[in-house]
């Protein structure tokens, strides 16, 4: 017991080093995130973009770099390539509406004082559904007839009276498909028959179940957890919290080896004999 | 407002502490906040189920109507009917209907991208040879932990060979998995320890030191 | 009335929806896909009827606590003066809500979840221990994982790690994967036929 608390206040004092002292060790770009990177920014001019934001507040604190970093890109894109975006969640495995807070937080703290939503108007540019809970269901109710999913948006006006969604009916009237989850499979079960680029932002704990899908193309691309996120922050030219956290999820993956490899070197060599 | 915000630093630092002190014993700090966090959680959770419900379904109900909407209207009031225990029963069928099409959904997408997509796959890939060979190294270890899962007879022979290719892909895919599971893990604790190293949050973080070493110092007197 | 209580009435539903949704995928009949895109949009305001739902089970819980003054119970009156003033705030005054949820909801939820992270290297220290190949093999490439996944493994082994590594990802583990998918869609169809059978109730509310 006393052995787990030494565990547990290692960690923190390990985690907390690069806090107190930055110690700015570089991240190279890996070729995943460029090709996510690539799959944004060579949208064609005029297409429209579904993004379902299925992150609970525990994810947001992994992957809200790549998040934002995502959201600006789209915005930047919006003004440049007047690209469209219908913006929502599903709750993901929870159904909870964590999501629809992000969103908000997402747009108040980081878009508009960034300036990113200057000459852009809502219902024309840019539109929130809001939360809409079933996962699969509504993922499913999102590229087969959306009018229907979500009668309207996040605050309440008919969809039929939002002039971005008159033209906006399924899957095929968009060019990219794009979300932020724990998972894969399930994206992939309701959206893969859409032949249409699918993204993803995903927690590092969904990167070994991503491949399969990644290799058949199903994926066209995904960030898979901090470090990614972290590298498109800087591939992207938005420099975020991903990036400050690198320092300590360093620390922290070699304080794990080193709890994986000493105790069965000991094992391996004094313990064994002595019976442990 | 800057005395706000100093309120909120020491607030949000102490709330940490006070969850993560079960780490060090059970204590009444942390079961205050555990309860807090219960109780204001469901709160938030249902103040955005009734925001929602009013925009998504009462307003389509009275604006359009619908057979969709009045018959799932009446289908969710009947799931409230599990609260009165003589008619109880009559909540398994939206239970039963709810089931049936998130099943209906999912099966779908099982048939279509996991079972018919994962299943057909290009080996031989003209002109690359590293892609090829790895591609074949794939589809044996596809096989052979398909065949790991075969229970209905017994293990022998080429049979066996397979299901132990399948075991040794197994191994790797849940090493991978411990492996990259580690930094989704590890940003929960970086999400929040700024917090307690910056100001005002290491004011807590001393007196949360304080107490732990009064605890301890107590726990080793009582020992002696 | 008795007749209504059957219990192949709510077996019989969730055969008809779930098939409904299935088959209008694959006839192409568009009266079907338009019935089934109708239906699709239904767990989206039951799960609401759901949550409020569950809402009066935790009221009646701690309720009772509280009133029959049970082991515990100042937590409990704590967790219900929560809930109604997040409640409340939600209605009547809107910041208050919003700072309850930024800086108390986020935060607590976020702090209970960090113990995943301490025991996970709890776990790395007490439960791995290399007693047999497989384990080793197990160990070993989730060492090799942990660093891939942050820059200190080309640090430390040179770019050759990341290649050898990057290898394991696409090929083996990709191979392992891609077969218990195959595998988890084959449960997903059987569960689905059992539900339709008759011979799986749970999900249904039933033994």
């Amino acid at each position: 017991m006393t052995l787990d608390r030494l565990i547990f206040l290692g960690l923190i004092v390990v985690l907390a080093i690069p806090f107190v002292h930055v110690l700015g060790i570089p991240i190279p770009i890996s070729p995943e995130t460029r090709k996510y990177h690539q799959a944004i920014i060579g949208l064609p001019k005029g297409c429209n973009v579904l993004w379902v934001t299925d992150i609970d507040f525990t994810l947001w604190v992994e992957i809200q770099g790549g998040e934002i970093a995502t959201m600006k890109m789209l915005f930047k894109l919006m003004k440049e390539r007047q690209i469209h975006l219908v913006w929502t969640t599903t709750g993901g495995d929870t159904g909870l509406p964590d999501g629809r807070i992000l969103i908000h937080r997402m747009i108040d703290e980081y878009l508009r004082p960034g300036g990113f939503l200057e000459g852009l108007k809502y219902g024309e540019d840019y539109v929130l559904l809001g939360w809409l809970p079933g996962w699969e269901t509504s993922l499913r109710g999102l590229v087969t007839d959306i009018h229907k999913l979500a009668p309207t948006d996040d605050f309440g006006t008919p969809i039929d009276q939002i002039p971005l969604m008159k033209g906006i009916h399924s899957g095929k009237d968009f060019a990219l498909l794009g979300y932020s989850s724990y998972y894969v499979d399930q994206y992939m079960r309701q959206w893969s028959d859409q032949k249409v680029p699918i993204i993803a932002d995903l927690s590092a704990s969904a990167v070994s179940f991503a491949k399969p899908w990644f290799a058949k193309g199903f994926v066209s691309a995904y960030l898979g957890g901090a470090a990614a996120c972290a590298e498109i922050e800087q591939l992207s030219g938005y420099p975020g919290p991903a990036a400050a956290a690198m320092d300590a999820q360093i620390l922290g993956h070699i304080a794990a080896v080193v709890v994986l490899v000493v105790p069965n070197l000991y094992w391996l060599t004094i313990g064994r004999k002595r019976g442990k | 407002m800057a005395e706000l915000e100093v309120f909120t630093g020491l607030l949000t630092s102490s709330l940490i502490l006070m969850i993560w002190s079960v780490l060090y014993k059970e204590n009444r700090f942390f079961r205050f906040a555990e309860h807090l966090s219960l109780g204001s959680f469901l709160g938030y959770t249902v103040y955005m189920a009734l925001d929602t419900m009013y925009n998504k379904t009462l307003v389509p109900l009275v604006m359009t109507g619908g057979w969709s909407n009045i018959l799932v209207t009446v289908f969710g009031i009947m799931l409230w009917l599990r609260l009165v225990p003589e008619l109880r029963w009559i909540s398994r069928w939206p239970l039963a209907v709810l089931a049936g099409i998130s099943m209906g959904v999912g099966t779908r997408g099982a048939l279509s991208a996991q079972l018919i997509g994962q299943t057909a796959m290009e080996v031989i890939v003209p002109g690359d040879v590293m892609a090829s060979i790895g591609n074949i190294v794939l589809a044996i270890f596809t096989i052979g932990t398909i065949v790991y899962f075969i229970y209905t007879r017994e293990q022998r022979g080429p049979q066996k060979w397979l299901s132990q290719i399948g075991r040794l892909a197994l191994m790797v895919t849940f090493g991978t998995v411990m492996g990259t599971f580690l930094m989704g893990n590890l940003a929960y604790p970086i999400g929040q320890i700024p917090q307690l190293v910056t100001w005002p949050g290491y004011l807590m973080s001393a007196v949360a030191v304080v107490l732990i070493a009064i605890d301890v110092f107590r726990t080793q007197q009582e020992k002696a | 009335m008795s007749v209504l209580k059957r219990k192949e009435i709510p077996v019989a539903l969730f055969a008809v929806f779930g098939l409904t949704v299935l088959f209008a995928y694959f006839s192409g009949v568009k009266e079907l896909e338009s019935i089934s895109s109708s239906l699709i949009t239904w767990p989206v305001t039951l799960a609401m009827f759901a949550i409020i739902l569950g809402i009066a089970g935790f009221v009646g819980y701690h309720a009772r606590i509280v009133s029959k003054r049970l082991g515990g119970w100042p937590y409990s009156l704590e967790a219900l003066l929560a809930f109604v003033i997040t409640l409340a705030a939600g209605f009547v005054f809107k910041p208050l809500y919003d700072y309850i949820v930024t800086n108390i909801v986020v935060t607590l939820t976020v702090a209970v979840t960090c113990f995943v992270a301490f025991y996970n290297y709890t776990l790395f220290f007490r439960a791995t221990r290399v007693r047999t190949v497989w384990v080793a093999i197990l160990i070993v490439v989730s060492i090799m994982f942990i660093l891939w996944m942050v820059p200190v493994g080309a640090m430390i082994f040179g770019p050759g790690f990341t290649a050898v590594v990057d290898w394991i990802y696409a090929y083996p583990n990709a191979g392992g994967m891609k077969a218990l998918l195959i595998v988890v869609a084959v449960g997903i169809i059987l569960l689905f036929i059992r539900g339709c059978l008759g011979y799986e109730k749970s999900q249904i509310g039933g033994e």
